[in-house]
C-alpha cells in the first residue's frame, strides 16, 4: 500500500490486518518501486498524490518494467480525465476517496482473482437462481434448468452485472451471436428465458434494457 | 441603460447641444455689436457727407440769385419743400434743420421750434445730430445744415429683432442637423453599452475593439476590468475546488477508521452501537456526497476547452445509458422507470456536464417518487435541438418555489429526503454548458414534477 496520508494509511493498514492480509505501508514513491520489485506482492493499492512524485509515475515505471501485478488506485482526483489516465497507464481499478471499505475489499479481491486467471469462484446467484459459469449450468431453487446457448449467455451477462441495468445495445453486443442484431430477437430470448427461470428475476426497464436483481 | 442614466444625471447630449446653441448665439451677439458700432460710425460719416453736399448745393443756388433775401427765401423754401417730399417718399423720419445767415443775420430757419444748439451725442430724449456749415466769404452767406442721426433704432426691440432675425430663424436649421450629428456621433457609445448590457453575468470575454480611436480607451479599460474580474472569479473557483478536494482525505480517514472501529467492536457493543454507527455512516456519506456535488457543480461550470472537443453523441443512446446507470435505484424501490425516445440523431455534447445534468434530474425523480411510482423519461425533438422530459409522481414543487430550487444549497422546506440542495444547480449549469435550459412544470396529469431540459448542444 502506497499512501502518504498518515490517518488513512494507518487505518487502511488496520483494515488489511483485520482481514488477515499481510500489508506493507509505504509513504514515498521512491521507496515503492524498489520494494515492489523486490518482493512478491499480490496487489498494490496506490495513492496518486505522493510527497515525492505522482503515483501515476510509479505505475508507469512498474508497467514499463513489465510488472503485471494488479494495481488499485485510490485517489481524491475524481475527474473523468484522471480516471481514464489511470486506466491508460495500466491500473486495474480506480477508487475515488472517500470510499466504503467493503467496496475497497471487494474490488481488491476482484482484481487479484482476475490476475490469477483462476476459475475458482465462478458461481453467480440471484435470488433462487444459481449460475455456474464453469459447468455452464443453471439451477432454480436447486432444480436444474435447461437453457439454450444464447439464453445462457444472456443470463450470464446479466448476472455478472447484477443490480445494473444493461441496455439493449450492450446485451445484443455481448450475448447475442453475431448477425442476430434485431431487437425483436433479444425480446424473444428474454421471453423464453423468463419462462424457464421465472418472471421475477429479470426486470424490464422499458425503453432502456434489462436487469437482474441480486437480492430478488 | 445610458438613457436612464442620462435622465437622472446631466446629459452629454444636452451639454453638447447647449454648448452648440450657446456658441451660435454668442457669435450672433458679437456680430450684432459689431454691426451696431459699424453702422453708427458709417451713418454719421455718410450724414456728414450728405450735409456737405447739400450745403454746397444750396450755396450754389444762392450765389445765382445774389445776396438778396427776398429772392433767396423762395429758393430755400423750394429746396426744403423738395427735401421734405423726398423724405416722405422714402419714409425717412429723421429730422433736418436748415439755417441761412446773410452777413451774420439769420434769414432762414426751417425748424424754428428747435433750440439753437443741437446735441452732438444722443441723450435720453433726443437723438444725436450731425452739423455742417458752408461759408461763402465773398457774398457773406453761411448755410448750416443739421441732420438727426437715427441710429438708436438698432437698440430697440425692432432693431435688435431685425438684426438677430437671420440668426434666430437659422437656429433650428443649424440645431436639427447638429442634433442628428451628435446623435449619430454618440451611437458607438450606445452600441458598446448595449453589448455590455445584453451579456449574461457569466460572460466575461473581452469586448470587440471599437473602430473609433476615441472609444478604444474605454473598451480597453472595460476589457482590462473583465480580465481581472474573471481571473478573480477563477481563483475563487479554484479555491472552492481545492477546498472540496482537501475535505476528501479527512473524510476518507473518518470513514476507514469508523469501519475499523465498528468491525472490531464485539457483538454486544455492536448491538448497542448500531444507531450511532448508522448515524456516523450516514453523516460521512452525506458529507462525501456534498463534496462530490460541489466538485460536480464546479466541473459543470467548466469553460469550453480547446483540447477537449465535445464529441458528436447519439442523444437517445446517451440518455438511455444515463437511465440505465440510475435505474437500479428505481427498481430497488419498485419504481417503474421507462424511457421513450421519440427522436434520434446526434449533437456535440460535453459529456461530463450533460451526464451530471441528466443524472441529477433522474436521481431527484427517483428520490422523491413514491413506492410503486412511475417515472417517464421522454426524448423529443424541439425547435432548436432536443427536449428531455423526466416526469415523476412525487410531491412536486410548488409553483412559487420553482425558481428558488435552482439556488445553491436551497432545499424545499419540510422534506425528509437527505440532500445537498446542489442537484438542480448542477443540472442547470450542466444544461447551460450544453446550450440548454431546465424548465420545471407539473407532472403528468397535474401530479408530481416534470423537469425538462431543452438543449441545442455544446458550443465548440
Amino acid at each position: 500500500m502506497i499512501e502518504d496520508d498518515l490517518a488513512i494509511g494507518q487505518a487502511l493498514l488496520s483494515v488489511f490486518q483485520d482481514e488477515g492480509h499481510t500489508a506493507v505501508w509505504l509513504r514515498l514513491a521512491a521507496d515503492a518501486e524498489a520494494r515492489i520489485r523486490g518482493e512478491a506482492f499480490d496487489a498494490v493499492v496506490l495513492d496518486l498524490g505522493l510527497p515525492d512524485g505522482d503515483g501515476n509515475e510509479v505505475l508507469r515505471a512498474l508497467r514499463a518494467d513489465g510488472m503485471r501485478l494488479p494495481v488499485l488506485i485510490i485517489s481524491a482526483r475524481d475527474s473523468l480525465q484522471d480516471r481514464l489516465k489511470g486506466f491508460d497507464l495500466g491500473a486495474d481499478d480506480y477508487l475515488i476517496k472517500p470510499f466504503e471499505i467493503p467496496e475497497l475489499l471487494v474490488r481488491l479481491r476482484a482484481i487479484v482473482r482476475r490476475s490469477h486467471g483462476t476459475l475458482e469462484e465462478n458461481l453467480w446467484t440471484a435470488g433462487e437462481i444459481v449460475l455456474d459459469e464453469n459447468r455452464m449450468a443453471v439451477t432454480r431453487g436447486g432444480q436444474p434448468v435447461t437453457l439454450s446457448k444464447t439464453e445462457f449467455a444472456l443470463l450470464l451477462t446479466l448476472m455478472k452485472q447484477a443490480n445494473r441495468v444493461l441496455t439493449r445495445v450492450e446485451l445484443e453486443r455481448r450475448a447475442l451471436p453475431a448477425g442476430e442484431g434485431q431487437s425483436q430477437t433479444l425480446d424473444v430470448h428474454i421471453f423464453n428465458l423468463r419462462k424457464k427461470i421465472g418472471e421475477g428475476v429479470i426486470r424490464t426497464v422499458r425503453g432502456v434494457g434489462y436487469m437482474v436483481q441480486q437480492d430478488a | 441603460m445610458l438613457r436612464k442614466l442620462a435622465n437622472r444625471q446631466s446629459s452629454l447630449f444636452q451639454r453638447l447641444m447647449f454648448s452648440f446653441a450657446g456658441v451660435i448665439i454668442g457669435v450672433a451677439i458679437i456680430g450684432l455689436v459689431w454691426v451696431f458700432l459699424e453702422a453708427k460710425a458709417t451713418q454719421r460719416s455718410r450724414t456728414l457727407s450728405e450735409n456737405k453736399a447739400h450745403t454746397e448745393n444750396i450755396q450754389a443756388h444762392l450765389s445765382d440769385v445774389g445776396a438778396d433775401p427776398a429772392r433767396m427765401l423762395p429758393v430755400l423754401n423750394a429746396i426744403e419743400a423738395n427735401r421734405v417730399r423726398m423724405f416722405q417718399e422714402l419714409d425717412y423720419h429723421s429730422r433736418v434743420r436748415l439755417r441761412v445767415w446773410l452777413h451774420g443775420r439769420l434769414i432762414y430757419n426751417s425748424a424754428p421750434q428747435l433750440p439753437d444748439r443741437l446735441p452732438d451725442v444722443a441723450t435720453r430724449d433726443t437723438y444725436s445730430w450731425v452739423r455742417w456749415e458752408a461759408h461763402d466769404q465773398r457774398q457773406g452767406i453761411v448755410v448750416e445744415r443739421s441732420h438727426e442721426v437715427d441710429d438708436e433704432w438698432m437698440l430697440s426691440v425692432g432693431g435688435v429683432g431685425f438684426l438677430l432675425s437671420s440668426t434666430i430663424f437659422s437656429l433650428p436649421l443649424l440645431l436639427i442637423p447638429a442634433w442628428l450629428i451628435v446623435g449619430i456621433g454618440l451611437r458607438p457609445v450606445r452600441t458598446i453599452a448595449s453589448s455590455i448590457a445584453q451579456r449574461s453575468d457569466a460572460d466575461l470575454t473581452p469586448l470587440a475593439d471599437s473602430p473609433y480611436r476615441e472609444l478604444s480607451p474605454l473598451v480597453v479599460a472595460i476589457n482590462g476590468l473583465m480580465a481581472r474580474l474573471s481571473q478573480r472569479i477563477e481563483h475563487e473557483h479554484e479555491f472552492l475546488t481545492d477546498a472540496a478536494h482537501e475535505l476528501k482525505t479527512p473524510l476518507a480517514a473518518i470513514q476507514i477508521n469508523a469501519h475499523v472501529l465498528l468491525s472490531r467492536a464485539g457483538a454486544e457493543t455492536a448491538e448497542r452501537c448500531a444507531v450511532p454507527a448508522a448515524g456516523l455512516r450516514s453523516g460521512v456519506a452525506r458529507a462525501t456526497h456534498t463534496v462530490h456535488q460541489l466538485l460536480a457543480l464546479e466541473r459543470a461550470r467548466a469553460e469550453p476547452q480547446v483540447d477537449h472537443p465535445c464529441p458528436q453523441t447519439d442523444v437517445a443512446e446517451f440518455v438511455r445509458d444515463r437511465v440505465a446507470a440510475a435505474a437500479h435505484l428505481a427498481v430497488q424501490r419498485n419504481i417503474e422507470i421507462e424511457f421513450h425516445a421519440d427522436a434520434d440523431g446526434s449533437l456535440p455534447l460535453h459529456l461530463e456536464s450533460m451526464a451530471a445534468a441528466v443524472d441529477n434530474l433522474i436521481s431527484n425523480a427517483i428520490k422523491y417518487s413514491p413506492q410503486d411510482g412511475r417515472i417517464a423519461v421522454r426524448l423529443t425533438r424541439a425547435a432548436n435541438g432536443y427536449r428531455l422530459t423526466i416526469a415523476d409522481q412525487g410531491p412536486g414543487i410548488a409553483t412559487e418555489l420553482r425558481d428558488k430550487v435552482f439556488e445553491r444549497f436551497y432545499r424545499v422546506p419540510g422534506q425528509e429526503q437527505l440532500g445537498t440542495g446542489l442537484g438542480l444547480a448542477i443540472a442547470e449549469r450542466g444544461a447551460a454548458r450544453n446550450g440548454g435550459i431546465i424548465l420545471l412544470a407539473d407532472g403528468e396529469g397535474g401530479r408530481g414534477l416534470s423537469a425538462t431540459i431543452e438543449f441545442a448542444g455544446a458550443a465548440a
